[in-house]
């Protein structure tokens, strides 16, 4: 009797399978049809099946989560096993692979970079030629320094880099959006999507275009956006409070919209602060954010805005507008 | 047991000879290992135990037992690495995704997740990796041949175990 059923579950899989495969003429579709009216076990073991198969297919559109959580599912069970192969495969490799990924790296280049700074951190770096630079938050560069050129190329986030004087070697920051040549000076620049910001605190810098057909001298004080075929100016700022800001871990914001402050609160943390941006655009903030405490940022923007905050695990924080709107 | 029993260990007693040999049955086809499978049935009848809720009134008594084995199989510690793994995951992949999940839709996917983790459990490693590759990531079995190192012709195989569990998985 077992045997039986066996058969037919087998024969329900072949079935469902070559269903699947897409080669089932007219003539076959009958067929399974008939196979499936043999019995009430034939049909009820194909259904199963197909439910199944209905249940996976439901997850094709999560299907990068869905499969990091069905390995994370599996994965305790391998590990006993595993884990003493695992550990002489990691030993054999260990030589071998920082040869290879320089040939090939399947990561994004800021994994390969020079300097590279975390989510809540600051990390300020005394360079050979005695100026200084500090990354926060979420930020990589790399640093070409040699008899020629004292060259940093920021790949990710933003920096405040502090100019030691040397008038053999001029100090540029490269970004994908152009260059910007300091004349002996303190600045920050921030990468921020398609643009390049750059805030100048001290003396001035000279931004280029990465097309080459725009350079502006930027004074301190003032804000300039550099893009590929582009540099214009954004606006004053002030020197005396950005330089506190860095000095204090602190984000100083004046009426710019809430999802603005939201992507610079996710780059200094690991998890993702979820938002419809559409739906917060209208909120404006002016205020000065605590950075290296990103819990605490996202409770004092819900303390002054009609927001509400909600944590789902330390990786997922979601804000939505709060719509009972009592604040 | 004996008559002179409070009522819910009646109901428990009644539960247990009338349910107990199924879900056994059940199980063992499952998990394909007669040894987990006696465990698990006892430690279900634990759970129950335990919970020292009323069982009499429950509709559907053998949807309520294969529930309470799912989730001593797919236990708590589990359940979190799965919904961690996913959040973390759907967290940098978020911007590739059509518009915006709420937290019932998460909600939503995390136990449909836990179900297809508890009906794959007991499936060979193999059968499950091509499954997964097959009917979630949309793989040809040639490709999925050469991912697993096997042969196209074993990864059929596999795929047709894998079929074949499923359906002792749903089989209550």
């Amino acid at each position: 009797m077992h045997d039986a059923r066996q058969q037919i579950e087998e024969q329900a899989a072949e079935w469902l399978l070559r269903l699947h495969e897409g080669e089932l003429s007219e003539a076959q579709r009958l067929a399974f049809e008939c196979w499936k009216q043999q019995g009430p076990h034939y049909a009820a073991a194909a259904a199963r099946m197909e439910e199944v198969i209905t249940r996976m297919q439901a997850l094709r559109g999560k299907k990068a989560p869905a499969r990091a959580a069905l390995n994370a599912a599996f994965a305790q069970q391998k590990s006993h096993r595993r884990k003493r192969a695992v550990r002489a495969l990691l030993l054999a490799c260990s030589l071998a692979i920082p040869a290879a990924a320089l040939l090939i790296s399947p990561y994004p280049q800021q994994w390969m970079a020079d300097v590279r700074n975390g989510p809540g951190q600051w990390q300020t770096l005394q360079l050979a030629d005695g100026s200084t630079l500090t990354l926060n938050g979420i930020s990589a560069a790399n640093l070409h320094f040699d008899a020629k050129q004292r060259r940093i190329e920021l790949l990710q986030g933003e920096i405040l880099v502090e100019v030691a004087h040397d008038s053999t070697r001029p100090f540029i920051v490269q970004t994908a959006q152009g260059t910007l040549r300091a004349l002996g000076t303190r600045f920050v620049v921030k990468r921020e999507g398609d643009v390049t910001v750059l805030s100048m605190l001290q003396s001035r810098v000279a931004a280029q275009s990465a097309n080459a057909q725009q350079t502006l001298e930027v004074d301190a004080g003032s804000r300039a956006l550099v893009s590929t075929h582009g540099v214009q100016l954004a606006g004053s700022i002030d020197p005396a409070s950005i330089n506190e800001a860095w000095r204090r871990h602190q984000l100083v914001v004046e009426n710019r919209p809430l999802p603005e402050v939201l992507d610079e609160i996710s780059r200094h943390r690991s998890g993702r602060v979820q938002f419809d941006r559409a739906a917060l655009q209208s909120l404006r903030v002016s205020a000065v954010i605590p950075l290296d405490d990103s819990e605490h940022a996202l409770q004092l923007l819900a303390q002054t805005l009609p927001i509400k905050v909600r944590s789902f695990t330390p990786w997922l924080i979601l804000v939505d507008p709060d719509d009972s709107a009592n604040k | 047991m004996s008559v002179g029993e409070p009522p819910f260990q009646r109901e428990i007693t009644a539960l247990y000879s009338e349910h107990h040999g199924w879900l056994l049955a059940w199980l063992r086809r499952k998990l394909g290992c007669r040894q987990n499978a006696a465990d698990l049935a006892q430690d279900t009848f634990a759970r129950i135990l335990n919970a020292r809720e009323s069982v009499a009134s429950i509709r559907e008594p053998r949807a309520y037992l294969s529930t309470t084995a799912r989730r001593l199989l797919i236990d708590q510690a589990r359940r979190k690495q799965i919904e961690n793994a996913y959040l973390q995951e759907l967290a940098l992949t978020v911007d590739a995704l059509e518009g915006f999940q709420s937290p019932e839709q998460i909600h939503t996917t995390l136990e449909a997740l836990e179900q297809i983790a508890f009906i794959l459990e007991g499936m060979h490693a193999y059968s499950r990796q091509a499954f997964v590759l097959y009917y979630l990531e949309e793989l040809t079995q040639q490709q999925i041949a050469r991912q697993l190192k096997l042969s196209e012709r074993t990864v059929r195989k596999y795929l047709i175990q894998a079929l074949v569990h499923c359906g002792h998985s749903l089989d209550t």
